[in-house]
């Protein structure tokens, strides 16, 4: 199974220096990309990809990994400065990465961050590495019921990391979910909720719907305000501040441990995505935390967990992508043509045909992870600075950047007037202290929940969705999920009374 | 219990109560499978909405909110719209980008948006007028350029000003 004399060589493939110099280059690019919100990594990537056909298959994939690799890094740069996740996976940051940026400790999040984020990226590389060649079967055990299951587990975890109550995070779940059925059906194609809006006929895009609800309203909230950064008398912070954060980041073992092996799970799931991944790191940090109260006002415990299970996520992403030909995101889909196009295919023989191949990408990953960490600093000493422009420059111009962003996923203008509504429902949610995080994620996972959901019981009825052990231990840590906030206040009360 | 406690209590869940109206609608000729999912999601968001709003005036009840003089409200809406214009009008500004930028392209549309939204949220206004003026055009040009460069690099086939 494994293969050294294929791994010595797959080494070798990567140190070449026509590899490493697209290796940075592609890393630059994606760093580049990733931290402006609304740019995402699959177009750069579908840009690139025909210059790739005049490179090496080798040489064309690494460059694609570093670049998806960079975007996952810098997306929490803009959900910790400006409270704009730059990825969806980065949507969580934003609960903890922000709450410190506004507080004067911006470069200390960044720091965090970035250090979270290099450990996660080099433990999932490392885990799919060890695991790939028999992980592609362990996702393949995962059906439409277990897919289901995987989908309410991420929306009641995050329901439940609602500030004010649980009640109002499962109303905005589906709230949601409902917002994520509009379109055509898969069924029927009967055109739901669109009212005739042909550009509703695909579904609700996701990142003007990102960009709205995170984006817009928080630019919206930031008039009046002379800089995002509330503090009086607070700078730019320095070297140490920052370096500070990155060894504070790195020395959260457990933490780190257990959130990058959830996130690469989670990764490995086709179609599962970071999103996921992240929450539910963040879900079970707080549960784990000895100070959970702390949750939400900038902790650098929920940081860790969410930028760590981020990025071993993407890592684990690659899982399916390689050993089932399976891409799980817009991401790994063009990595996959880019792939294909070279004559690489993915499959379940693909550690046995092309093991050189495959231990350069899988190696090319380790590299990036130790650039987020080295690359990723250096370049957040600058980036931090966008926390004290005045709102007054700031706001009217990454509004232009926010509308460009919500405009180039599909290139529809009606995207830009989709991300301003979104925008102002924003705005509502949040002066009313409604979970914004729980609308976004049920809008991502709406679509999966209901097709796995018909799919499952239409073979075997609503018994068919907790038949197998997987679809049990996951309806088992739905139910922890929903109970466990409960009991533990309950436990605290009882303990503040005795 | 004042009723403009007992709005804010209730706008939320109304909202997303009239949407789901609004869907239940959409959906009334569609097929059994097209309804499935949704039913069961609308009859949740029916439930955790009454869940939401019983706790919530319960717990407005048990905080005893009395107000001895309760704004009119007109004038409530007034001092909401006080304390909110600049949002309102820079939602304005940004419904507007919408049209302009169809009608008249990428680069025009964020000149004018910059040129709007710049002064609105306060962009030299301790300076006179003339020179206030010019630093808005001047950062609005450049900013412009920038975006026009940035979307010709990354191939965003951006509509062209005017249609040309």
């Amino acid at each position: 199974m494994y293969d050294v004399n294929a791994m010595f060589m797959g080494l070798m493939a990567l140190f070449q220096a026509h590899t490493l110099a697209f290796l940075l280059v592609g890393f630059f690019l994606g760093f580049f990309v990733g931290a402006i919100p609304g740019f995402n990594d699959a177009n750069i990537m579908a840009i690139l990809l025909p210059f790739t056909l005049l490179m090496e298959p080798v040489v064309a994939i690494v460059c694609m990994a570093a670049i998806y690799a960079g975007a996952q890094a810098a997306g929490s740069i803009p959900a910790i400065l400006m409270n704009i996740p730059g990825t969806p996976g980065n949507a969580a940051t934003t609960l903890e990465g922000y709450p410190m940026s506004k507080s004067g400790r911006s470069g200390y999040a960044l720091g965090l961050s970035l250090g979270a984020s290099s450990i996660g990226a080099l433990l999932g590389a490392a885990l799919t590495l060890i695991l790939a060649p028999v992980l592609g079967m362990f996702a393949l055990r995962f059906g439409p019921a277990e897919m289901f299951m995987v989908a309410v587990l991420g929306l009641t975890v995050v329901s439940t990391l609602s500030a004010d109550s649980m009640s109002k995070g499962l109303l905005v779940v589906g709230f949601g979910i409902l917002i994520s059925l509009i379109g055509a059906d898969s069924m029927a194609a009967f055109p739901r909720g669109t009212y005739g809006i042909p550009f509703l006929y695909d579904g609700m895009p996701l990142i003007p719907v990102l960009l709205g609800l995170f984006g817009f309203s928080e630019l919206l909230l930031l008039l009046g305000k002379k800089t995002i950064s509330s503090e009086k008398g607070a700078d730019a912070q320095g070297w140490g501040e920052i370096l500070s954060g990155f060894k504070n980041g790195i020395k959260q073992k457990v933490n780190l441990a257990r959130s990058s092996i959830l996130g690469f799970f989670v990764g490995v799931i086709p179609g599962a995505g970071a999103t996921i991944g992240s929450f539910l790191a963040y879900g079970q940090a707080r549960q784990w935390s000895k100070t959970p109260e702390k949750f939400g006002t900038g902790h650098s415990e929920g940081l860790v967990a969410t930028d760590s299970a981020n990025n071993a996520t993407a890592t684990g992403a690659m899982v399916p992508m390689l050993t089932l030909g399976l891409p799980g995101s817009a991401s790994t889909l063009v990595m996959l043509a880019a792939l294909v196009l070279h004559g690489v295919r993915p499959g379940p023989q693909f550690f046995g045909t092309f093991q050189v191949e495959a231990y350069t990408i899988l190696f090319s990953l380790f590299l990036a992870s130790l650039l987020i960490g080295v690359l990723g600093v250096i370049l957040s000493r600058a980036a931090q600075r966008v926390v004290f422009i005045p709102t007054a420059l700031l706001v009217p111009i990454v509004s232009v950047l926010v509308f460009t962003g919500a405009y180039a996923w599909r290139f529809q203008a009606f995207d830009i007037l989709l991300m301003i509504i979104f925008g102002l429902i924003g705005v509502l949610l949040r002066t009313y202290r409604y979970p914004v995080p729980a609308l976004m994620l049920a809008i991502i996972l709406g679509p999966m929940l209901e097709s796995n959901y018909l799919r499952a019981t239409r073979i075997g009825g609503l018994e068919s969705l907790i038949a197998s052990p997987i679809s049990m231990v996951l309806l088992a840590m739905i139910i922890v999920s929903l109970l466990a906030p409960g009991i533990v206040s309950l436990s605290r009360r009882m303990r503040k009374t005795a | 219990m004042s009723f403009q406690a007992l709005s804010r209590a209730l706008l939320v869940p109304c909202f997303i109560l009239l949407m789901t109206g609004l869907y239940w609608v959409s959906i009334q000729d569609a097929p059994s499978s097209a309804q499935r999912v949704p039913n069961v999601v609308m009859l949740f968001i029916l439930v955790m909405a009454t869940v939401v709003v019983m706790r919530d005036v319960v717990l407005l009840l048990a905080k005893r909110v009395r107000q001895t003089h309760e704004p009119l409200l007109r004038e409530h809406l007034t001092s909401w719209f006080d304390l909110n214009r600049q949002r309102c009008l820079f939602t304005v500004i940004g419904m507007a980008y919408f049209p302009a930028f169809v009608s008249l392209g990428f680069n025009i549309a964020n000149l004018l948006f910059l040129c709007l939204a710049l002064p609105l949220s306060g962009l030299g206004k301790d300076r006179p007028l003339v020179a206030r003026v010019g630093l808005v055009v001047g950062v609005a040009v450049l900013a412009s350029v920038i975006f026009h460069l940035l979307a010709s690099i990354m191939d965003f086939n951006v509509p062209a000003p005017l249609g040309i």
